[in-house]
């Protein structure tokens, strides 16, 4: 194992261990110091993780457009691995918004969902990024698939910016309470709500750097596997 | 006439049911009567609570950890894929090594 790779590997622990550590501060401020909503009660503390896991699916969807358009300019398997691991990293959180927003909004708007506007533009991202992560697993892996792909990436981002502006341009039942418009948070729920962002941030780029690194183990092995094709006798490429 | 240690025995035991009989005895004279009882329910008027709000916590936070360990499972069963193939790339380089 080169230097290199166990210095990235005790980084990769230590990030892993810190982020342990901040859901586990996290979940116990949120249950034991933290203060209950006055309108919606405790069901309100599924915000901690729910706009966490959005900023999450963000930052998978970033890394999916930045892949995408590096892979435009110079097509390379690391650039390729880097989007489709931000993809998934986006799908991954986008179901966690999208299971835990629906039941917050059972007990607060009494309906599961409604076709609010940033509702369903989250649910278009999700469903963009869900279609991007089912092409990549059953329409091959070459090049025509992979620009296919990050065409898909690069598209598909232009989504975000419609999700987060969606509440301040159209009317609708989802609350505006932290940046512009906001009404703020009570002194007590800024500190979970940091150390949210806190966990969440350093889970989607563990989630985004294990992938990639997956993809880019695959990718690799693909490589030896032609190469080992080509000087192989003929009657040993048996499983190869 | 020797003492007898079960009659002895036999007072605090008597003693503690005596309590615990009069105890019942207050109880049910503050109890609710027969016909007192609740025999029906009703919802609350204008009430709209369907679930309780901190099932639906859970639930939430429950399936926050099923889709991070789902995935992780997928991630799994990704790399177990792959050592599979290494598996069988090493063979086939011995086997042409070995001749």
């Amino acid at each position: 194992m080169s230097l290199s790779r166990k210095t990235s590997d005790i980084v990769f622990y230590a990030l892993l261990g810190l982020t342990l550590v901040i859901f586990l501060v996290q979940i116990n401020i949120i249950f034991l110091h933290t203060p209950i909503e006055r309108t919606m009660g405790i069901v309100q503390k599924i915000f901690y993780f729910h706009v966490p896991s959005a900023y999450g699916m963000y930052l998978g969807a970033g890394a999916c457009f930045l892949g995408s358009v590096a892979y435009f300019l110079s097509p390379t398997d690391a650039r390729d691995a880097f989007a489709k691991a931000g993809a998934e990293t986006a799908v991954v959180f986008g179901f966690i918004v999208l299971v835990s927003g629906p039941l917050w909004a059972a007990k607060a708007w009494g309906r599961y969902w409604v076709w609010d506007p940033r509702l369903t533009t989250s649910m278009l991202s999700v469903l963009i990024y869900v279609a991007y992560v089912v092409v990549r697993s059953f329409a091959g892996d070459g090049q025509a698939e992979r620009k296919f792909a990050a065409a898909l990436g690069v598209v598909g981002a232009a989504n975000l910016p419609i999700i987060h502006y969606s509440v301040q341009k159209w009317s609708g039942q989802h609350p505006v309470v932290i940046g512009s418009g906001g009404g703020g948070l009570a002194p007590g729920m800024h500190l979970p709500l940091f150390l949210g962002f806190g966990a969440f941030t350093l889970l989607a780029l563990l989630l985004i750097w294990s992938r990639t690194r997956i993809e880019l183990a695959r990718s690799r092995l693909r490589q030896l596997e032609d190469e080992a094709l080509t000087y192989l006798p003929e009657g040993e490429t048996h499983g190869v | 006439m020797g003492y007898d240690h079960r009659r002895t025995r036999f007072v605090p035991i008597a003693a503690l049911g005596a309590v615990t009989l009069a105890a019942d005895f207050a109880v049910a004279q503050t109890a609710t009567e027969p016909g007192q009882r609740s025999a029906e329910f009703r919802a609350v008027e204008g009430g709209t609570e369907m679930v309780s709000g901190g099932t639906l916590l859970v639930e939430a936070y429950a399936a926050l950890w099923i889709i991070l360990l789902g995935f992780l499972l997928i991630s799994w069963r990704r790399q177990t894929r792959i050592d599979a193939r290494v598996d069988e790339l090493e063979k086939a380089l011995a086997r042409s090594g070995a001749k």
